[in-house]
């Protein structure tokens, strides 16, 4: 310590020498220079003098208090540190699941990944109704800070009017709901759009749009609702095979509700809905949409429908409704009337009750039946469409010209207890196993209250009701040989790894006997050929059917409306090819214009069945048969 | 030398020329044009102090940079600007600060001692300048000045002022240490305006810290222990009393007492920091995996970086943290035990006391020990004044470590 008082130069060459010794020496300011620099001030030199010696080598008393000091000092700050440490300690390990806990609460947030359901396909794989993707935008009305600025800033992306964006703010300011719809299912871009603003507490999920492709086969496919969920048709029919497993998702976001980027993490992956493959074929049915339409507005008819089959398999190719809107416009219904609606089926059900009675052997095609031109029967007659007097007709006279007294008569032979076992055989009264939603099982009463002339009008198709499919399907009874085969629309379904499980095939249940079944077709293609159904023949194919015109009834509980007037319900039910039919159709038109000569079934429903018969022909490429005789020399019978 | 050694290779062995160290040459080169007397330098190697003390604030320095780019990322960006615009002023006053930093070190004391007065009174000045129209309020309290782009904080220029002041007069007059009129007095006089315009700044953290640091300092320098309590019980009651007189303070220090039940809207600051920093658990979140600062844990680049750092660091950045606080007091206590003479080492004990003690009111108040007060973490937050100066003090403590006794 004594180099404070060595000369400079000493010091310099001790500083160089001891470059690398450690040594307390050092150059320190010195008390002359200190001096020189800072005045004495008057009134405390003494002071200046003693503090600016040189540091004693043994302490001071002073000097060991401040070091005391300073000792405790540090141990003071080591306690608090220690202190602090321990409470971060306490909240981040002790306390750690409780705060934890309340800090995903406050920040998480669950989304649901909808499933994509499944889509509807055609039978040849074309899509009916598929899922396409659109984005929802939401807000959360909490967490929207400016609700005036944020409204109009997503009117101008999403094109609202003022009036809407005032509602829009209107809600967004309601801070005592959490979740209101800004827009539902955009398109992608527009959501893009949206979700670039990156307003705070207006979210986006993604949900699918259900959109069925050019509106084809609407009536059947039904409706979604905008949550995905089936409401109508196939869609509520098989709404859980279609409904897959919705996948969850957790984002967390931050104070302003916006999500935190990359925290996204998909809990749970959805699971698609299965897919349906149908028995309709898409050009079909839109061509029997098309060419219903057009017959129904020629007719300027209220309505009708047209079911196209697969007379072996019951599949259905085509089934089609069409209305006439309050505006007299006319459009494919949104409905299956088909499988809704029950009419009665006025003389088609004549095929019924005279299968019943040769299958019975009470009658042939050949037998006799004197038939008047009416007849009464207690306070009620019955007389035929076109008057004539006392007849001898053969059964297969009686139905070519759609005698109604003639029908009666044949439909004595037989108990009607059995008649009406029949009609319940022939698949009336029960609903279909197409188990359509909403589907009507028709109108049929038990036998023991069939009243009065109940008993005789069934026989001609009054007294019960069925819808077009019950008709369709009965009618294909014949054209299958005597089974009944249930219509079908659902041919498989799809699971999400493309396992394609086809459905069951439709029940059977044998009706009539072959040969019975065979009588009735040369009967019914006499029908077509000399009867009220010739306007139903298609070219190089022999057709057999049955036509029917049925009055409808009215609201005053009669066949007549107030003024006295009718109102039809005309059908033409057939198939073909004759010797081994392969397509049965069904085309019913409702209250065609009554002041019209093409109110029957054979004027009306006859030609829109020829139509379709052709389109079924070439979509399903059915070959004409070689030895194709057509109908024998025309005898034109005046009937319906 | 008289026979060649030769190695394996045959090439004459040329035995190493002695080692010589940067601080050697520089040395040399100093001696050479003629200014070694000039230089004020120490010829012993650097102590453990030194080299603790620099490596602790050098880490803090360097953790804090990241964190603030952590935690200020999301700010800026809601704010519409580049993630990396607050990082890069940070960085900036980094670069000013480890600048001033090594001035602070390299100039000695003695001559810092030239200018103590009128830099307390230039920082006095400043203090006053945040109530021109140059003030910029942040958070309510006005305690900012604008130079277009930057703000200074004056208050932090001040506390550096004040600690050299005191330790200056304390220092000269040592042999009077009892006599309060001489010692006591004049330090409260200053500690007392200084906290005072913290005060009338709306900045409550700043003034305790003045009294705090003003107590630590005269407690170090020797003035009796039942004068320095009842100055400390004094202050505590003026503190309290004047923190009572305002509303929303009052509000907050009830909100205190019960956190959960005030967790909406006056502990909001304090749940969230306690949430963030719990959801760190011990291993954390990871560098920017935190949740605390999108938006939940206000200032979550300045005041409340604690809690960012708990929660993305977890139980060991709160280690790294507290621990280098801790080797900051031991060390800066140590240098300050061994300090060359009695201004240095009051200075170097007010410098570590200051640090740890406004260290410990800022974790205290963000993990909900003691009511929050605003005040940055020193070294680490986001603030450039705050981290100039503090990196000024280190300069000034390293210089006071350099130059220790050895014992």
């Amino acid at each position: 310590m004594s180099d404070r008082n060595s000369s400079m130069a000493d010091r310099k060459a001790r500083a160089l020498r001891n470059a690398k010794v450690p040594t307390s020496t050092r150059v320190v300011p010195r008390a002359t220079t200190q001096r020189k620099r800072r005045p004495v001030t008057p009134g405390r030199p003494s002071v200046r003098k003693t503090t600016q010696s040189a540091p004693r080598a043994t302490k001071t008393g002073r000097e060991l208090l401040t070091q005391q000091r300073m000792k405790k000092t540090f141990f003071v700050c080591f306690a608090l540190l220690f202190v602090v440490f321990l409470r971060v300690g306490y909240l981040q390990v002790v306390k750690a699941d409780h705060y934890q806990q309340a800090s995903l609460d406050q920040r998480l947030r669950n989304n649901t990944i909808k499933a994509d359901r499944g889509v509807i396909f055609d039978r040849d794989g074309n899509e009916l109704a598929l899922s396409v993707p659109s984005v929802t935008v939401f807000a959360d009305p909490t967490y929207v800070v400016d609700p005036i600025t944020t409204a109009s800033t997503l009117a101008s992306v999403l094109r609202l009017t003022p009036k809407e964006e005032k509602a829009l703010a209107k809600e967004l300011a309601a801070t005592d709901d959490n979740f209101v719809y800004v827009a539902r299912q955009l398109n992608e871009d527009m959501a893009e759009a949206v979700t670039a603003l990156n307003l705070a507490g207006i979210y986006s999920y993604s949900e699918p749009t259900r959109v069925v492709a050019g509106e084809v086969a609407r009536n059947i496919i039904g409706r979604t609702d905008p949550d995905g969920i089936g409401i109508s048709g196939l869609e509520s029919q098989f709404d859980e095979v279609l409904t897959g497993v919705d996948g969850r998702q957790v984002i967390e976001r931050d104070s302003d509700g916006r999500s935190i980027p990359s925290t996204r993490s998909i809990e749970r992956e959805p699971e698609a809905g299965q897919d349906l493959v149908l028995t309709i074929n898409r050009s079909m049915q839109f061509q029997t949409d098309a060419a219903l339409l057009q017959r129904v507005a020629e007719l300027k008819a209220r309505g009708g429908n047209a079911i196209v089959m697969n007379s072996k398999t019951g599949e259905i190719y085509a089934i089609s409704s069409i209305r006439r809107l309050d505006t007299g416009v006319y459009t494919t219904s949104p409905g299956n009337l088909s499988a809704v609606e029950a009419y009665e089926p006025g003389s088609v059900a004549k095929v019924i009750s005279v299968a019943a009675a040769i299958n019975e052997n009470r009658v042939t095609d050949k037998s006799v039946f004197s038939v008047p031109g009416w007849q009464r029967f207690d306070d009620f007659t019955i007389r035929d469409a076109f008057p004539h007097d006392l007849q001898q007709m053969t059964v297969r006279e009686i139905l070519t010209q759609s005698s109604n007294l003639g029908t009666v008569l044949i439909s004595q032979e037989i108990p009607t207890e059995t008649l009406y076992s029949y009609i319940k055989s022939f698949g009336f009264g029960a609903k279909t196993d197409l188990n359509f939603p909403n589907e009507s099982a028709g109108l049929l009463r038990d036998v023991e209250d069939w009243r009065g002339t109940e008993k005789l009008t069934v026989a001609y198709g009054y007294g019960f009701a069925t819808t077009s499919l019950q008709l369709v399907a009965a009618v294909n009874v014949i054209a299958n040989g005597g089974e009944y085969v249930a219509p079908k629309l659902v041919k498989a379904t799809i699971d999400g790894d493309g396992n394609v499980k086809d459905t069951a095939p439709s029940e059977t249940h044998r009706v009539l006997t072959p040969s019975t079944s065979s009588m009735m077709l040369s009967i019914m293609k006499d029908v077509v050929c000399l009867g009220t159904g010739t306007r139903a023949q298609v070219e190089l194919m022999n057709v057999a059917g049955k036509t029917g015109t049925g009055y409808k009834v009215q609201q005053n509980g009669t066949y007549n409306t107030n003024d006295g007037g009718r109102k039809y319900f005309a059908s033409f039910v057939g198939f073909f090819p004759a010797e081994n039919p392969e397509v049965t159709i069904l085309v019913s038109i409702d209250e065609p214009d009554p002041s019209s000569q093409d109110r029957f079934g054979g004027t009306a429903a006859a030609p829109a069945f020829a139509r379709l018969a052709q389109v079924a022909i070439r979509e399903l490429q059915i070959q004409p048969t070689t030895n194709h005789d057509g109908c024998p020399a025309n005898v034109e019978v005046v009937g319906h | 030398m008289s026979t060649p050694i030769f190695d394996v290779t045959g090439e004459i062995y040329r035995p190493a020329a002695p080692y010589r160290t940067v601080a050697d040459r520089r040395r040399e080169m100093l001696d050479k044009v003629g200014l070694i007397k000039q230089r004020n330098l120490a010829t012993n190697a650097p102590s453990m102090a030194f080299y603790a003390i620099l490596i602790a604030a050098g880490v803090l320095v360097m953790l804090g940079l990241v964190m603030v780019l952590s935690a200020s990322s999301v700010t800026s960006l809601h704010a519409g600007d580049s993630p990396w615009r607050l990082f890069g002023r940070q960085c900036i006053w980094a670069v000013f600060g480890l600048a001033c930093g090594v001035v602070a070190y390299r100039t000695p004391y003695t001559a810092w001692r030239k200018f103590v007065g009128p830099l307390l009174l230039v920082s006095y000045i400043l203090m006053l300048a945040p109530f021109s129209p140059m003030g910029i309020s942040v958070n309510g309290a006005r305690a900012w000045i604008g130079f277009g782009a930057f703000t200074i904080q004056p208050s932090e220029i001040l506390k550096l002022a004040v600690l050299l002041y005191c330790a200056d007069i304390l220092q000269r007059r040592q042999k009077e240490i009892h006599d309060i009129k001489r010692t006591m007095i004049p330090c409260l006089a200053i500690m007392g305006f200084a906290s005072f315009l913290s005060f009338i700044q709306k900045d409550l953290g700043t003034a305790i810290v003045f009294a705090a640091i003003m107590i630590g300092v005269m407690m170090m320098a020797g003035i009796r222990a039942r004068n320095i309590a009842g100055v400390a019980f004094m202050s505590g009651l003026a503190g309290v009393a004047l923190a009572m007189t305002d509303d929303r303070r009052r509000m907050r220090f009830t909100a205190f007492l019960n956190l959960e039940d005030n967790k909406g809207h006056y502990a909001y600051q304090v749940y969230q920091s306690i949430l963030s920093i719990s959801n760190g658990g011990v291993t954390g979140a990871g560098i920017g995996q935190g949740t605390g600062k999108w938006g939940y844990v206000p200032l979550a680049h300045s005041d409340f970086i604690f809690a960012i750092i708990a929660e993305e660091l977890g139980l060991a950045g709160v280690v790294v943290i507290l621990g280098g606080f801790l080797a900051l007091a031991f060390f800066g206590f140590q240098a300050a035990i061994s300090a060359r003479d009695h201004f240095s080492a009051l200075l170097a004990g007010g410098i570590t006391f200051w640090f740890v003690i406004q260290a410990i009111i800022n974790i205290g108040g963000v993990s909900g020990l003691i009511p929050v007060t605003g005040l940055t973490l020193p070294l680490i937050s986001y603030g450039g004044s705050s981290l100039l100066v503090s990196m000024t003090a280190i300069g000034l403590l390293l210089q006071v470590a350099r130059n220790m006794r050895v014992s």
